[in-house]
């Protein structure tokens, strides 16, 4: 699989289309105040084509302020002068544009914040990064909190810890917090900034004012609420074109703040667009890149395409099927990718199979949908297999990955089995999937009698409980924030306990049967922040705090993660759905959303997700409007556009079973049955209840053994070992002989080329070419055309074609 | 499980060493085969184990069954011909297989009042479902291998009523939960029934047939497992099938009550229960009109309370205790209240009865006086059933409140809570010595001629009055011989002996207990919870019943006897007795045989080292130690010898054997001395006479540093004084050396009193030439004077 940006995109030219609207001239932010006498806002000038294309142009803009007595421009950053409001007029190529400026204060020059200026310091010369003072056990014997997490703690250790040392106020200059950042003093981090760099002298001036920490109040004022980055796209034709970006952070009385010398900045493409420390992209090599900003606990960004300059293919919108089409191409447009041809029906008839049954089409299935002649077969195939038992299997599956349905040592196996039974008869009955998981987050009972409080006695343990509902429900991975926040997203460690309060209270006992426990709401417990050592209340992840008074608080949680105010449940399960039928999700890996790892196409994201709420979180609903798009209807055949495309669903992947689909449809075709251990005679792989259930071939090929949640545990990666147990094991030769599917075909009157027809069809839903038939036919022990049949159905097993789903 | 604590754990080890007289070379039963049978019908039981050869009889713990033919198949097979009477009690009648040399583990056969049938292989689909022809009732037997479905086609009319009860882990055999379902007509599954809080793994259900058709009954282990011992017996019929009762007991005489959840729904009955002098239980199997017998009872509680029942009157003022409260938590969320008077001083105790009367509750009780709450109790006291005690402070109206811990409810949710104020009991029971035979404390084998001798611990509550305990119901010729147990212990050894020509029989014996409680007698009887299924976690007991008499089988003598020879001076607290113990081995038996004690006198400890006599030896000395604890008396000691013998372990216990026990003759201090590695010194010690003329005696020094020697050194009658010359080894360690003790062998041999004196007695060793440099400073000296104190004045033990 393609995961690397700078591949992206290869084939991509320049196409002057008139898709986007007519050209203008765009400044950042859209308004601009500046109070106090060091107060500045930088200002970007966003030029954007017709074609799309952008440019900075701030440097070559003709800018004024209007009252130049209020505020000043110069180099692209706004100064205040004096008290009023004014407006800053930019001019370019016959486009104008303004922003509104307001000075206040403009002669305050106010202290300097630890929290405000100081700390940002270290976070952008690096100084609390994980490698350096960040670790846990600092570094050289100095350590902050990592990314910043604990700044009262970080101040005692500046200034209260080796009083003199680091910080002395008596002589502000000889601080080793200074003489080490400027490489005046040896440091093993080397120099982090200049003498004369505002770093620096934000740094001295704190200590000559006093070293000072924030009184208590105004520390929670020099927390941002968040931040906003400048402009919020970008597309540069062409290498080393360069755009500045520009950060305002927000705080809670409604200030703001230019942080962009403050910002950290990374880019997840440096090939595609690299970004300075200044803030400045440079593009690249064609691609994608998702430029962010970090400040404070917040990381922001902005996609940025970069396309080669001159022409290529043009762009061509084939007819959609349905909404999901429109959504896709309008990326595509953008990207100017074509989309690849509609598959064949034979090619429709296995891929749809297998990713609604985990099943191959059987023969019969085969002939059925090839002879019918009707223009919504496809449409009635879909509406055939999602009402299957299979269907059902197929996501109790899944499912049961998320919760992770597996017996533990205080789980017994009947416990198990019933809360994957539980899941089961809830997909088989279409129950809606807000409900489903909402049950399970809020269940209280015996382990027996409600299956589904069994997600609580399969982890226990509060803090991991936390991260799996995060990662299961939400698709977010918080577990850095357990000791620090998170440096890649907005979740912190405020986040993190405030999230795990919710339980905080789950009681356990035994129920009458000695493997049978109860959960219930205990009513009492905390999870004590491990900074503050305190309490932390229950706290929605990026949605408040939560009114428990008086109730189960995981009945106040369940609530939330399924109402509208949480935009993030829907968006995981849509993703996980899609996923399951693209082989990727929009969302890659499904359960890493995070800012720095943005969808590869939002608006899809956003549409598919409301798709399912409209529907009542109807899952069939849902997958069916996916399987009758003609996206998922794409061959994998690529064109000279999308040949490097794999994240915009411009063609279809080819991608290996999964290691369940790949053992049922072995076992259907060479009509064989699996023994697994404690399943009634004839269950199929997909059916296996117990995550610690396996055999040798289901853990080759990557079964989930459900030991975490994380999408990570279902493998289809091929490697050697599958190879090897195909070719040599007892899953495909025991199978094709003890199946006896050849001898009853030629018992029952078959010739062998009608034999090799059949195996065709049975396992590749497709007929053999005349070439392959006759060099097979060649092959044919004609006295004996039993064994050597065999071996060509042994050898279909082994092919490709026959492990991949395409 | 709650960890043991220190002394626990250290009893248990005591007992754990000293095994007593029940282990066997008795018969094993590892496999009933049919375990059921109808009422006035015969059969012919297959009882496979081990040493089941000469077995000649069947002990049965009620009426009802008669064995009308043993016949040996082979040594480890026997075919039982059992007929049960017309009149024959349902339901589990238990039963040990008797033979010469003792008695078998418990096993159960199961009286049911339908004619039985056999499953039919291959049933494991519903179309090829077994037809069953339902009538008036049917069982059938069957067996569920792993992952196997057994399926039964039942023809049913609209309207009509099936009742299933299995009975799998109820048989007492193997781990099996089963699970059920009822598939109707179209496919579609109609009822289903897993758990049960009456028969708790067995799956009971009733349904009304809304279609005409073949209904397929479905039956499988719960979690798809099973083998070739999972064998059930399920009841098909027309039957009710109840949960609970309201009320769910009630003093002896008619009680009118309601039962809770059939398929048709409550049913009124009348029933008589009997005046008993406890309260205690009646398991009652319902039948409604004209239909067949449930065959699965529900327990009723029995006790001579008042009985108010909820709705019937006012719970505002139920009156005062004792009393007990009958309701059903009817509705999800459900808190019932009752008002009832109590007076300052009492000690009331107040008790659910929930789970114990088949009712879903999980109880949690609060009690609310006119001060303010007095208990708030949701715990596990007696399987889920709350139960809590309180001291009343002040008189007036107290509310009682009971909720479903889940805040469930439903029709049959019901509840009985007894308010009585605490009374004096007793309870015996026999220490479980093989946790993993739990049984071979659980019954009795008495070699004729011979003598077993079995520990019995008493559990008082409120008293603390001596225990005497009374063996009853004995077979012919056994005669019991048990100490009291005397205030502040618990545990006493009975002794059983037969005579030489005791009848081989065996009796189920009534143990009781008489307690001298502090307003009369407290009766209490030994009781066994006998563990015939274990499961998950742990070796849990899954399913067992509780019996209230003792197994006690006479058995052929063992080839060999245990004799002790009395000793001839007393032990001494803080000394050490040896004592001869003889073997006398019969014909054909020359085996080692292991001497252990079931109990020794308070704070007298044996070796650690087991105690054998090999082959070829007749004798050997088994070591008392009295610890510096140990209260001087007359003790009584016995031992137990065991040997295996055709791979059976047999046991024969030796007579009593008296034991004084004294205080040390003298006292006896070191004085601190100090030597030169290679040479030599005398230690002196002072001798303080406590007895008077205490003869002659040997003294030996002992916790002497390695390479140190003393010799003995012997003591004119009422010596005061005496040293010990000592000789340090070169490679002596330079140390202090703080080990020192004495051993006075007090009186004339072969058996002196022998006691340990001195304890605590320094030598100092110091290098070559240090030892006038080694004296030490007066303020080191006073260092060492206030630590030595201070070890003296800490608490031992």
């Amino acid at each position: 699989m393609n995961s690397n940006y700078d591949t992206l995109i290869a084939s991509i030219g320049l196409t002057l289309t008139a898709a986007v609207a007519a050209a203008e001239l765009r400044v950042y932010p859209p308004e601009a105040s500046l109070a106090g006498v060091r107060d500045r806002q930088a200002v970007v000038v966003q030029r954007v084509l017709p074609t799309g294309e952008t440019r900075d142009v701030t440097d070559e803009c003709d800018a004024r302020v209007a009252d130049e007595s209020i505020a000043a421009f110069e180099h692209g950053v706004l100064r205040p002068s004096a008290d009023g409001a004014t407006t800053l007029r930019v001019a370019h190529d016959g486009h104008s544009a303004e922003v509104p400026v307001a000075v206040q204060r403009s002669d305050a020059d106010a202290p300097l914040s630890f929290g405000r200026d100081v700390m940002p310091v270290f976070m952008k010369a690096g100084c609390n990064m994980g490698k350096c003072h960040g670790s846990a056990r600092g570094q050289d014997g100095f350590r902050l909190s990592l990314f910043g997490f604990d700044p009262p703690g970080d101040h005692f250790r500046l200034v209260g810890e080796m009083p003199g040392r680091r910080v002395n106020v008596a002589r502000p200059e000889a601080s080793l917090l200074l003489t080490k950042a400027i490489g005046e003093s040896p440091h093993t981090g080397g120099k982090r900034f200049d003498r004369d760099s505002e770093s620096y002298a934000t740094l001295l001036r704190w200590i000559e004012e006093g070293a000072g920490d924030d009184a208590e109040e105004s520390a929670a004022d020099a927390e941002p609420i968040g931040i906003t980055v400048y402009p919020p796209e970008a597309v540069l034709v062409g290498p080393t074109q360069r755009q500045r970006l520009v950060v305002v952070a927000r705080y809670a009385d409604g200030a703001t703040r230019d942080v962009t010398p403050l910002a950290v900045y990374l880019s997840n493409n440096d090939s595609a667009a690299a970004v300075d420390e200044a803030g400045v992209v440079t593009s690249g090599a064609r691609g994608e890149a998702f430029v962010m900003a970090r400040y404070a606990t917040f990381t922001e960004g902005v996609p940025v395409i970069v396309l080669p300059e001159g022409g290529g293919p043009e762009f061509t919108e084939p007819e959609a099927f349905n909404e999901v089409d429109r959504v896709v191409y309008d990326k595509l447009r953008k990207l100017r990718i074509t989309p690849s041809a509609v598959c064949s029906d034979e090619v429709f008839l296995r891929r749809v199979s297998l990713d609604l049954t985990g099943l191959t089409p059987t023969p019969e299935r085969f002939e059925a949908f090839l002879s019918d002649e009707s223009p919504d077969k496809r449409a009635r195939l879909v509406g055939e297999l999602l009402r299957s038992q299979a269907f059902v299997d197929v996501w109790t599956m899944r499912l049961g990955e998320l919760l992770r349905i597996r017996s533990e040592n205080q789980v017994s196996y009947k416990a198990l089995l019933r809360f994957h039974n539980w899941v089961r008869d809830r997909v088989a009955a279409g129950e809606p999937l807000d409900r489903l998981f909402g049950e399970v987050l809020a269940a209280s009972g015996g382990t027996f009698d409600t299956p589904s409080t069994n997600f609580f006695q399969i982890e226990a343990n509060s803090l991991q409980l936390t991260e799996n509902v995060a990662q299961s429900y939400l698709g977010m991975r918080i577990q850095c924030a357990q000791c620090h926040n998170h440096p890649f997203d907005r979740w912190t460690m405020d986040d993190y306990y405030g999230f795990a309060s919710f339980f905080s209270q789950v009681g356990f006992k035994q129920s009458r049967d000695p493997r049978e426990f109860i959960v219930y709401d205990a009513g009492r417990g905390e999870i004590d922040h491990v900074v503050t050592g305190e309490p932390v209340a229950p706290t929605y992840l990026g949605g408040g705090p939560a009114d428990c008074e008086d109730r189960d608080r995981r009945e106040a949680l369940a609530e939330w993660i399924v109402s509208p105010q949480n935009k993030a449940f829907a968006r995981n399960l849509a993703n996980i759905v899609w996923a399951h039928h693209f082989g990727r999700g929009i969302v890659e890996p499904v359960d890493d959303v995070r800012i720095s790892n943005p969808p590869s196409n939002e608006e899809l994201l956003d549409y598919l997700a409301g798709r399912l709420v409209e529907s009542g979180y109807d899952l069939r609903s849902l997958v069916r409007e996916i399987v009758t798009s003609r996206t998922y209807q794409l061959a994998t055949a690529a064109n000279p556009t999308n040949r490097h495309d794999a994240k915009h669903f411009s063609r279809a992947q080819v991608r290996r079973l999964r290691a369940e689909a790949l053992l049922d449809s072995i076992s259907q075709i060479t009509a064989t049955t699996d023994d697994f251990p404690r399943l009634p005679a004839g269950a199929r792989a997909a059916q296996i209840a117990d995550g610690a259930t396996s055999n040798y071939f289901l853990s080759t090929f990557g079964r989930a053994p459900r030991e975490t949640v994380c999408a990570c545990e279902v493998d289809v990666q091929p490697n050697l070992s599958q190879a090897l147990h195909l070719l040599n094991g007892d899953a495909t030769n025991d199978k094709v002989t003890e199946g006896g599917v050849v001898p009853r075909l030629l018992g029952g009157g078959a010739t062998p080329r009608q034999v090799v027809e059949r195996l065709y069809v049975a396992c590749y839903s497709r007929r053999p070419t005349e070439v392959e038939l006759e060099r097979l036919l060649a092959t044919i022990d004609s006295a004996d055309p039993a064994q050597s049949l065999n071996d060509v159905f042994w050898a279909l097993l082994n092919s490709k074609e026959f492990l991949f789903n395409h | 499980m709650r960890p043991l604590s220190r002394s626990q754990s250290r009893a248990l080890l005591l007992l754990c060493v000293a095994a007593p007289a029940a282990l066997a070379w008795s018969p094993r039963v590892t496999r009933v085969e049919p375990r059921g049978l109808q009422r006035g019908a015969a059969c012919e039981v297959v009882v496979a184990g081990e040493r089941l050869g000469n077995a000649t009889g069947l002990l049965f713990d009620g009426g009802g069954i008669a064995v009308e033919s043993i016949a040996v198949n082979e040594d480890d097979e026997l075919a039982v011909a059992v007929r049960a009477a017309d009149d024959c009690p349902l339901g589990e009648h238990r039963f040990l297989i008797v033979g010469p040399r003792g008695l078998s583990e418990m096993a159960t056969l199961h009286v049911g009042p339908f004619p039985i049938a056999k499953e039919q292989e291959p049933n494991d689909t519903p179309d090829g479902a077994q037809s069953i022809e339902r009538g008036d009732g049917l069982t059938i037997r069957g067996v569920i291998d792993e992952a196997d479905v057994d399926c039964f086609a039942v023809e049913l009319a609209a309207g009509e009523r099936l009742s299933v009860d299995v009975v799998a882990m109820r048989l007492g055999a193997a781990f099996f939960d089963a699970f059920i379902d009822v598939v109707d007509p179209s496919g579609t599954v109609v009822a289903s029934a897993d758990d049960d809080p009456v028969s708790l793994q067995d799956p009971r259900l009733s349904f009304v047939a809304e279609t005409e058709g073949p209904h397929v009954l479905r039956i499988r282990e719960a979690a798809f497992g099973g083998d070739f011992e999972s064998r059930y017996l399920v009841h098909v019929g027309d039957f009710p099938v109840v949960q609970s009762a309201l009320p769910a007991g009630g003093p002896g005489g008619e009680l009118a009550a309601v039962l809770l959840s059939d398929a048709r729904g409550p049913i009124k009955a009348r029933l008589e229960l009997p005046f008993l002098p406890a309260a205690s239980w009646l398991r009652w199997r319902a039948s409604d009109a004209g239909a067949a017998v449930s065959p699965t009872p529900i327990p009723l509680r029995v006790a001579e309370l008042r009985n108010v029942v909820e709705g019937s009157e006012s719970s505002d003022d139920v009156g005062a205790a004792p009393v007990a409260l009958n309701g059903v938590l009817s509705e999800p969320g459900e808190s019932d209240r009752y008002g009832f008077q109590a007076i300052a001083g009492e000690l009331l105790e107040v008790e659910v009865f929930a789970a114990r009367v088949g009712s879903p509750v999980d109880a949690v009780i609060a009690v609310d006086g006119p001060g303010g709450p007095l208990v708030r109790n949701d715990d596990d006291g007696a399987i889920h059933d709350s139960r809590a005690r309180f001291r009343v402070a002040q008189t007036g109206r107290h509310e009682l409140s009971i909720r479903d811990h889940l805040g469930r409810g439903g029709p049959s949710h019901a509840y009985r809570i007894e308010v009585a104020p605490v009374q004096p009991s007793l309870a015996l029971t026999t220490p479980i010595l093989d946790p993993l035979r739990p049984q071979e404390s659980q019954r009795i084998h008495v070699p004729r001629g011979g003598r077993t001798a079995v520990l019995v611990a008493a559990r008082r509550d409120r008293f603390d009055g001596p225990v005497t305990i009374d063996f009853g119901d004995l077979p012919s010729g056994v005669r019991a011989t048990v100490d009291p147990i005397p205030p502040g212990e618990h545990l006493t050894v009975a002794l059983l002996e037969a005579e030489a020509d005791a009848p081989l029989t065996a009796t189920l014996s009534r143990v009781a207990g008489y307690g001298d409680g502090p307003s009369g007698t407290v009766i209490g009887s030994l009781s066994h919870e006998v563990g015939l299924v274990f499961g998950e976690p742990r070796r849990t007991v899954y399913y067992g019943p509780r019996i209230d008499r003792t197994p006690i089988a006479v058995t052929e003598p063992p080839p060999f006897r245990i004799t002790v020879e009395p000793p001839r001076s007393p032990l001494a607290r803080d000394g050490r007795k040896d004592l001869v113990v003889r073997v006398d081995r019969g014909e054909g038996f020359d085996g080692p045989v292991t001497i252990t004690s079931p109990r020794l006198p308070e704070w007298v400890e044996r070796s650690e080292d087991p105690v054998t006599i090999e082959a070829g030896q007749t004798e050997t000395v088994f070591p008392l130690i009295a610890t510096d604890r140990a209260a001087p008396g007359e003790h009584t000691v016995l031992f137990v010898g065991a040997a295996r013998i055709d791979g059976a372990e047999v046991a024969a216990a030796s007579d009593r054997t008296p034991v004084r026990l004294v205080a040390p003759h003298a006292e006896l201090r070191i004085a601190h001395t100090t030597v030169e590695q290679g040479n030599e010194t005398t230690v002196r010690c002072l001798v303080d006479w406590i007895v008077d003329s205490p003869g002659a005696a040997t003294a030996t020094l002992h916790g002497l540093p390695k390479h140190a020697t003393a010799p003995r050194v012997t003591l004119a009658p009422g010596q005061s004084e005496f040293a010990f010359p000592v000789r340090a080894g070169a490679d002596t360690p330079a140390a202090l050396h703080n080990t020192l003790f004495v051993e006075l062998a007090v009186g004339e041999p072969p058996e002196p009193v022998r006691q340990f004196v001195g304890r605590g007695g320094v030598l100092e060793v110091v290098a070559p030439g240090g030892a006038a440099r080694r004296q030490i400073s007066r303020l080191e000296e006073l260092r060492r004077e206030a630590a030595r104190a201070r070890s003296a004045a800490r608490p031992q033990g």
